[in-house]
């Protein structure tokens, strides 16, 4: 009988085809009773190739490619040729191997798999990503429980001797423990080999044995593998010439045929058998233990918690009432039945750091459920007041360790918090959990149409529209999004592309970083885990991601980053700690006001234009209210068809009612509508009489849909159980159809009241700090939905006052003014180095000598002051000293309302810098441009681009005059003329003309991405109206189903899988923002007019009801005539 | 005075992409003469200036500026010339743009700016340019630079000085400028200190100041000859002898110009019925291995490739022409003599001749697994000989010196076989080749497999004797293959390589081993 012991899956990145369930799914057609799966470097689908051969009864042996450089023991970290040495045809005598080599290695026991974890993490700690390699003295000493194969490729060792590389393996593995591994691949060269290394093995007592050095589960997916070796050499298949395979015959064979081609050498068939045999090693246990908490004397990790729970019970619920006591009681008798307590100690000990150092942390997801989570700190909703389900967190029959997930602030925050993790625990005791990057749509599109050689232009076209969006057309077809970029499938390349572009999807293509997932570990995690350094500097993670983790009952904590995190963090650092978040008023009037206007562009988990449009209808007005409107834009609810029903209850449009009365206490405040998941439970444990595990068990069989036999089966028990209770026909019909449809999207409901507090935070700083919200949300960014250049127009529309990107006063960061108005920080200049925006950011220091006359207006630059003859605008009497901008000595222009005049008696020359237009508090930070250019090390673009936006005011020059005088400061005048008295004591005036408007928002666009002047539509807004196009703010006001025309810039572009097709764009004026609705049929007609004009003129049907307007699209033009560059977020 | 001609694009073509750089500008070349087979208009636009002025100089392939000096005796006044040239290019159906001015700059960028005649006073340059947009500069990038360089400095530094030149515009629209007049109008000092001479060589453009004096082109020489001939011939003997006639002066012409010919057009007026309409030519071009002007050698290459494609009737009238290029310079050593390459070019044009220019070569390998794949490459032996050092044996070579290493002698194109296999073994190969008529096998090696290039298009049918002419042009192989082969030791005493086509379970012998 023939075993394969030697297979490596798509987990050998790139150089291996097949995923490990393929390979066992082949495996186990074939008859295979065990397997071996050997991937580069690591046991990255190790789990997966264990969970598939235990459900299909086929031992799974675990092993890996080693890869060894032994000619270069001083420099095992730089393999010279990173290649795929089981493919390299001749290790001829003549041509030796380059170094380095792939040893592959099966584990035998426990120790060998710690010895192999241990090793690999050596290799890759000490390795820039996807390097490295070891040396054959690393090896010594380390091999026990393991068993090398020695194949051809040690052949091509000449210097050690006959037999190659083959006597030392034999030295540091023992003769016990290496097997010569002959393969036969039909290859003329291979098989004088095998005659060698059958000579060898019987010189030196050592068995043979035979393997196929398997690449793929199947013939056919040799045109697969080719590719892959294509983009693994960055190569086209017409010039990879002999880096190709040189047949199909690395499939996993049947072992008939491997009788076969072995029937001249049967003991190498039957040393398989026997190999398999004496290798023990399953993943069933490997070892793992969650660390110990260390507690005071004399306590146990129980008693400590119980402690602890209660000291901060009281302090939460005051008072400390029966419901909370009897429900902590219950939580912790359960955690120490399962002996969890050690774990909530970790995490409070992870929370009580954040405290300590003034990071914001909240926990979230199904923690939120559990009293004694609250308790300790570590989440914020109170379980017991909200009346949610514990179950969903903890449960004992699941048996699972309880996940709990902490937000902490994104950026150098929670980085403080991982890293204190890894100094804790030791770098080799904690890591970050893995996250497979596999092919999706576009990349597999890229990278097939690369290797096969189309025409660059075409792949782009065709990487654009493969899965463009979220929804997907049934008569979307593979075939008609290729004829749409005019690519024929009777054309063979367009037909192998249709071919690999489908198989290569859902492939590894390399590893990435989990978003926050840490597995922390009582004593050395390597020895679990081979670990590996992330990109990230600081970074270790390892080589499984978070599913397999918990398939192999490894722990994780995640450690989120939240955007809102650090933007409500910031914002109360900003006004000086005025707003405590754990003592917000809970009902504040002006807040809900704000929700239910849907004013909410910024605002934690409800500013999607879905949730927008929701709002006015739900019209939320306490803390619930808010609960739920997290919660029901969510596919979920929609799906399951539960929106409008809860919204026209909730407008009483629709009577309340229950599919059975034992419902109602479940279902009494979403009003009959099921919305969160603890509903669900409860509904099976009410209905079908289930237990808090046996509901969970459910949601998770419902929500794992590839499984539809377990779904069949929890349906059955469901059915089943209701029965009991009497509930059948139409009402049984009706509960579990709402099961169903729900478990896959629902949202927790204990983890929208922890989205909908930070929700609440949120809103109530924008209403009554803007100006901090708004800095906190720039200085924060990417996130949230909206880009920049929206935030600031809102903020704006709110009456947040903005003050320009300037050298003299910005920082890196935005901030807020003494004014009360936000300061653009230097951060937003396209292409300015953050080492010469933190230079000047510095510049502050010193430099004030020789300045006079620093309080002067001086009348030309920046932005003008109030009380100056040109600051009020004579149109809108708009006195502003920040929406009115000093275009040129004399002349102003309103950002309110685009009017620029002149003053004639204002002087015509420019100011030279010796009197710069600062306040008298505030010393420059640099004399001149020159001296800018001197102290910070900016290059010439830089220069230009800050004199573009505007960024020398005050330095008395206007954009263009800056321009001009940028372009000499950044000229070198060489060493004759760059002496401190060479240089001119005046500049001189500039030729150049001053800036338009449109000009001045073009060169905003251009700089920063943003314009805290007028919006590009106000610029045209007198031809618009000529053209009848409303402005957004005019809709609310107009007759619903009336034919209109509304024209913007397109923030945002949707597709949502949920809407059949329906396109949703938000075009944004300068009053505001305007939903439209796209018709597929339209879309399709219309889809690169959408897809790429920035400026849009709708003509389409108002819908206004409810006091949510949107316009239905009939016509679509493209806005021409700006040179602007909107940036907005798709969402595919 | 100078004037300049303009030939505008056709509004429906695109530009010439292919002669134009990474920026879509327009490749620096002084070498138009070459191009005017190829551009007729321009080569017209070329040769009406000429017919006014001999101090014509050549910018890109639509621009010409000639200096009028001295022509105001024999037309008139400027604009008389002006209209002179414009009705003269529109008599050979030229739309030009015409512009005259004092100085060659101003008259380009007019000419590009402004459709039909325009004429400047001299003084009056900068004026007439000034409400000309700056665009004018970009779109003149090639143009502006010709006339800023010496026509002795080599082509790189010009290319370089070609990129500033075009981002330079976009610099000056950054400033707010729109016309040349704004251009001209900045303080020269200042733009001196902020762009350098650059930006003062772009002022002066725009003010339309002369940068340097005209450079005049010289007259493109063809090499063509042709012989009308009094009665007609027919067969190539007689060819042969106008042929020679024709071929002699031309190769004096390419000595004297030190040139040599690279592609060799003949051109044969057919002798065709009275009732027919149009005159049938039998044209034939053959490309030259290496530039040469042996007028012997070209009429013997000539007829050569006519003797494989004779003229179907009488010949009325011969033509011959050549593309030439550079002569060559043949480098001799102190201690070797350069290889008589005009032998051997011959001998190749002769072997190419005979077989076809793709038959003619030497091997070399293809980095591919395809069995028996090679390509051929230019036949191009080492200029010198020398005499390979004796194979010593290396005492530290582990490599037995003396190894009797079997070679495989393959079969172009392979022989179909029929095989009998026993237990899937080959044990019987015969084929219908005289030679090789094959026999009982007493030994087999194999199968060894090997398949690739799936992503080409199959070309293999149902029929397997079409895989003979596949697999005959293997070095030209444009399909997938599979195949097994074998090396099997016939009871005859031979081995052979047979090899079984899987795709369609075809059987050839595809060589022997020796």
């Amino acid at each position: 009988m023939y075993f394969e012991l030697h297979a490596a899956s798509a987990f050998s990145f790139l150089e291996a085809a097949s995923l490990p369930e393929t390979l066992i799914a082949q495996a186990a057609r074939y008859g295979y009773p065990a397997m071996a799966l050997l991937d580069r470097d690591g046991v990255y689908g190790a789990p997966r190739f264990h969970r598939a051969a235990t459900a299909t009864g086929i031992k799974a042996i675990i092993g890996a490619e080693l890869t060894i450089n032994p000619t270069n023991p001083t420099n095992p970290t730089r393999p010279t040729i990173p290649t795929n040495p089981s493919l390299t045809p001749h290790p001829s005598p003549l041509t030796p191997y380059p170094s380095p080599l792939r040893v592959p290695v099966l584990v035998e026991s426990t120790e060998g798999y710690r010895n192999l974890c241990r090793l690999v993490t050596r290799m890759k700690m000490r390795s820039p990503k996807g390097e490295g390699a070891l040396t054959l003295d690393e090896l010594d000493g380390q091999t026990r429980g393991l068993i090398a194969l020695a194949g051809r490729e040690l052949l091509g060792f000449q210097k050690y001797g006959v037999g190659g590389l083959i006597d030392p393996l034999v030295g540091v593995f023992g003769r016990g423990s290496v097997y010569v591994e002959i393969q036969r691949h039909l290859l003329r060269d291979e098989e004088v080999d095998n005659r060698m290394l059958a000579d060898i093995a019987s010189t030196f007592h050592v068995p043979i044995v035979a393997t196929n050095g398997v690449r793929f589960a199947a013939p056919a997916e040799r045109p697969l593998f080719d590719v892959l070796t294509c983009i693994h050499h960055k190569t086209t298949l017409g010039q990879a010439g002999k880096k190709l395979a040189r047949n199909a015959e690395r499939y996993l064979k049947p072992p008939e045929e491997m009788a076969r081609l072995f029937r001249d050498l049967p003991e190498a068939l039957t040393a398989t058998e026997a190999l398999a045999d004496r290798l023990d090693y399953t993943m069933a246990d490997l070892g793992y233990r969650f660390p110990d908490y260390p507690v005071p004397p004399g306590e146990t990790h129980i008693s400590f918690l119980r402690k602890l729970t209660d000291l901060g019970a009281r302090e939460r619920y005051r008072p400390y009432h029966d419901r909370a006591r009897a429900q902590i009681a219950r939580e912790l008798d359960l955690i120490e039945r399962l002996d969890l307590a050690g774990y909530f100690l970790i995490v409070w000990d992870i929370v009580n750091f954040c405290r300590h150092n003034d990071i914001l942390v909240q926990g979230r997801g199904s923690a939120a459920n559990s009293a004694v989570c609250y308790s300790l700190g570590i989440t914020a909703v109170d379980p017991v007041g909200m009346d949610l389900l514990f179950e969903r967190f903890l449960s004992e029959e699941r048996g699972e360790w309880p996940d709990i997930d902490l937000d902490l602030p994104s950026g150098d925050r929670r980085e403080r918090v991982i890293q204190h993790v890894y100094e804790k625990y030791g770098r080799l005791g904690a890591a970050m959990t893995a996250n497979v990057i596999t092919y999706r749509g576009k990349s597999a599109a890229r990278e097939v149409g690369k290797t096969l050689g189309i025409d660059a232009t075409q792949v782009d076209r065709l990487a654009k529209v493969m899965n463009q969006f979220e929804f997907v057309d049934p008569a979307d077809t593979l075939h008609k999004r290729m004829r749409e970029v005019g690519c024929d499938l009777d054309h063979p390349t367009f037909r192998w592309f249709a071919e690999l572009w489908n198989r290569m999807l859902d492939l590894p293509r390399h590893l990435g970083q989990h978003s926050g997932g840490m597995v922390i570990c009582q004593g050395q995690l390597d020895s679990v885990v081979p670990l590996e350094n992330a990109s990230m500097p600081g970074r270790v993670v390892l080589q499984w991601d978070k599913d397999d983790c918990s398939d192999m009952g490894l722990v994780k904590v995640d450690l989120l980053g939240l955007g809102m995190m650090a933007v409500l963090q910031d914002a109360i650092t900003l006004v000086d700690g005025a707003v405590d978040l754990a003592h917000l008023p809970p009902d504040d009037p002006a807040v809900y006001k704000m929700l239910q206007d849907a004013d909410t562009i910024g605002v934690f988990q409800v500013e999607s234009r879905a949730q927008m449009a929701t709002l006015p209808r739900l019209h939320p007005e306490r803390f619930y209210d808010l609960v739920v409107e997290v919660a029901i834009i969510r596919p979920g609810p929609i799906v399951g068809n539960m929106v409008h029903p809860y919204l026209n209850r909730r407008a009483g449009r629709e009577p309340v009612a229950y599919a059975h009365p034992s419902l109602e206490p479940i279902l009494a405040r979403t009003l009959g509508v099921p919305l969160f998941q603890e509903q669900l439970l409860r509904m099976a444990m009410v209905t079908a009489g289930f237990t808090g595990g046996q509901a969970e068990d459910l949601r998770r069989a419902l929500g794992f849909k590839r499984s539809e036999k377990r779904m069949k089966d929890v349906e059955i028990k469901l059915r089943a159980g209701m029965a009991n209770n009497g509930i059948t026909g139409d009402a049984a019909e009706q509960i579990i159809s709402s099961i169903t449809a729900f478990a896959l999207y629902g949202f927790p409901e204990s983890h929208a009241a922890s989205f909908a507090l930070l929700a609440y935070a949120s809103a109530y700083l924008k209403v009554h700090f803007p100006a901090a919200f708004y800095t906190a949300l720039l200085n924060n960014q990417p996130m949230g939905f909206y880009h920049p250049a929206t935030l600031v127009k809102d903020a704006q529309r709110r009456g947040v006052r903005f003050t320009g990107v300037d050298a003299q006063h910005s920082d890196w960061m935005c901030r807020v003014d003494t004014d009360g108005s936000i300061r653009l920080g230097l951060r937003y200049v396209s292409g300015l180095r953050e080492e010469v925006g933190r230079a000047i950011e510095k510049g502050r220091v010193g430099r004030v000598g020789g300045v006079g006359n620093v309080g002067g207006v001086g009348g030309v630059g920046g932005v003008g002051r109030v009380g100056d003859v040109g600051t009020i605008c004579p149109k809108c009497g708009c006195d502003d000293e920040t929406m009115i901008e000093t275009v040129k000595a004399g002349s102003f222009f309103c950002n309110t309302c685009s009017h620029d005049w002149s003053v004639p008696t204002r002087p015509t020359r420019p100011t030279p810098p010796t009197q710069p237009t600062l306040p008298m508090d505030t010393p420059p930070r640099f004399t001149s441009v020159d001296d800018l250019v001197t102290r910070t090390g900016i290059r010439r673009e830089e220069l230009q681009t800050l004199a573009d936006i505007g960024a020398f005011a005050s330095f008395g020059y206007e954009r263009r005059e800056a321009l001009w005088q940028v372009e000499k400061s950044a000229r070198p005048a060489g060493e004759l003329f760059s002496g401190p008295e060479a240089g001119s004591p005046e500049p001189e005036a500039s030729p150049l003309p001053a800036m338009t408007a449109e000009e001045r928002v073009v060169a905003d666009y251009a700089g920063t991405h943003l314009t805290i002047g007028p919006h590009p539509m106000a610029l045209r807004r007198p031809e618009l109206a000529m053209r009848g196009v409303l402005r957004a703010v005019d809709l609310s006001r107009a007759r619903d189903g009336r034919r209109i025309r509304v024209a913007g810039s397109v923030i945002t572009r949707q597709r949502p899988g949920t809407a059949k097709g329906f396109v949703f764009l938000t075009l944004e004026d300068e009053t505001g923002i305007a939903n439209i609705i796209v018709r597929p049929d339209l879309f399709d007609s219309e889809r690169f007019k959408i897809l790429d004009e920035p400026f849009l003129l709708i003509d389409g049907i108002l819908q206004n009801q409810d006091g949510v307007t949107s316009v239905k699209a009939e016509r679509l033009h493209a806005l021409g005539g700006a040179a602007i560059e909107i940036d907005s977020h798709d969402f595919h | 005075m100078f004037a300049c001609l303009y030939l505008p694009r056709p509004a429906s073509s695109a530009p010439d992409r292919g002669k134009t750089g990474a920026r879509g500008i327009p490749h620096a070349t002084h070498a138009a003469h070459a191009t005017y087979a190829t551009h007729e208009p321009y080569a017209t636009l070329v040769q009406i200036a000429r017919d006014f002025s001999p101090r014509v100089e050549t910018h890109g392939d639509r621009t010409v500026t000639l200096d009028i000096s001295g022509l105001g005796s024999l037309i008139g006044e400027p604009r008389s010339i002006g209209e002179e040239l414009r009705r003269t290019a529109a008599d050979a159906g030229l739309g030009v743009h015409v512009a005259v001015a004092a100085s060659s700059t101003a008259a380009i960028l007019l000419a590009h700016a402004r459709a039909g005649l325009t004429v400047v006073a001299r003084g009056d340059e900068a004026s007439a340019l000034a409400p000309l947009p700056l665009r004018v500069l970009t779109q003149l990038g090639f143009g502006l630079w010709t006339l800023d360089s010496r026509p002795d400095q080599n082509l790189e530094p010009k290319a370089q000085n070609l990129e500033s030149t075009a981002q330079s515009p976009e610099q000056l629209t950054r400033w707010g400028l729109r016309t040349l007049g704004d251009l001209a109008a900045l303080p020269s000092s200042e733009l001196s200190a902020r762009l350098g001479q650059t930006g003062l060589r772009w002022q002066r453009w725009a003010r339309g100041e002369e940068v340097r004096p005209l450079v005049p082109a010289g007259v493109a020489e063809s090499f063509e000859e042709s012989l009308d001939l009094e009665w007609p011939i027919d067969g190539l003997e007689p060819l042969s002898f106008v042929l020679a006639r024709l071929f002699e002066p031309l190769c004096d012409r390419l000595e004297r110009g030190d040139r040599g010919a690279v592609v060799l057009r003949v051109t044969l007026t057919l002798v065709t019925s009275a009732r027919s309409a149009t005159v049938e030519l039998h044209e034939r071009v053959v490309e030259l291995p290496a530039p040469m002007r042996d007028a012997r050698v070209l009429r013997t290459l000539a007829l050569l490739d006519l003797e494989s494609n004779p003229p179907p009737a009488a010949i009325d009238r011969v033509a011959v022409a050549v593309d030439v290029t550079e002569g060559r310079v043949l480098q001799f050593g102190l201690f070797a003599r350069a290889l008589p390459t005009d032998t051997l070019a011959t001998l190749l044009a002769r072997l190419g001749a005979l077989m076809g220019s793709d038959h003619v070569g030497a091997p070399s390998l293809v980095d591919t697994h395809r069995p028996g794949a090679f390509a051929m490459a230019k036949f191009d032996p080492p200029r010198t000989f020398t005499i390979p050092p004796s194979p010593l044996p290396n005492p530290q070579s582990r490599i037995p010196h003396h190894t009797s290493a079997a070679v495989l002698r393959r079969f172009r194109s392979p022989i179909p076989a029929r095989v009998v296999l026993e237990q899937g073994r080959p044990v019987r190969v015969t084929t219908d080749r005289r030679g090789c008529a094959g026999g009982r096998v007493e030994r087999s090696e194999g199968p060894w497999r090997s398949s690739g290039d799936w992503w080409l298009p199959s070309s293999i049918v149902d029929r397997p004797e079409s895989i003979v002419d596949k697999r005959s042009t293997l070095p030209h192989a444009t399909s997938p293959w599979n195949c097994d082969e074998w090396e099997v030791a016939l009871n005859d005493g031979t081995t052979y390589r047979i090899s079984h086509a899987r795709d369609v379970d075809a059987w050839f012998v595809d060589g022997m081993v020796d």
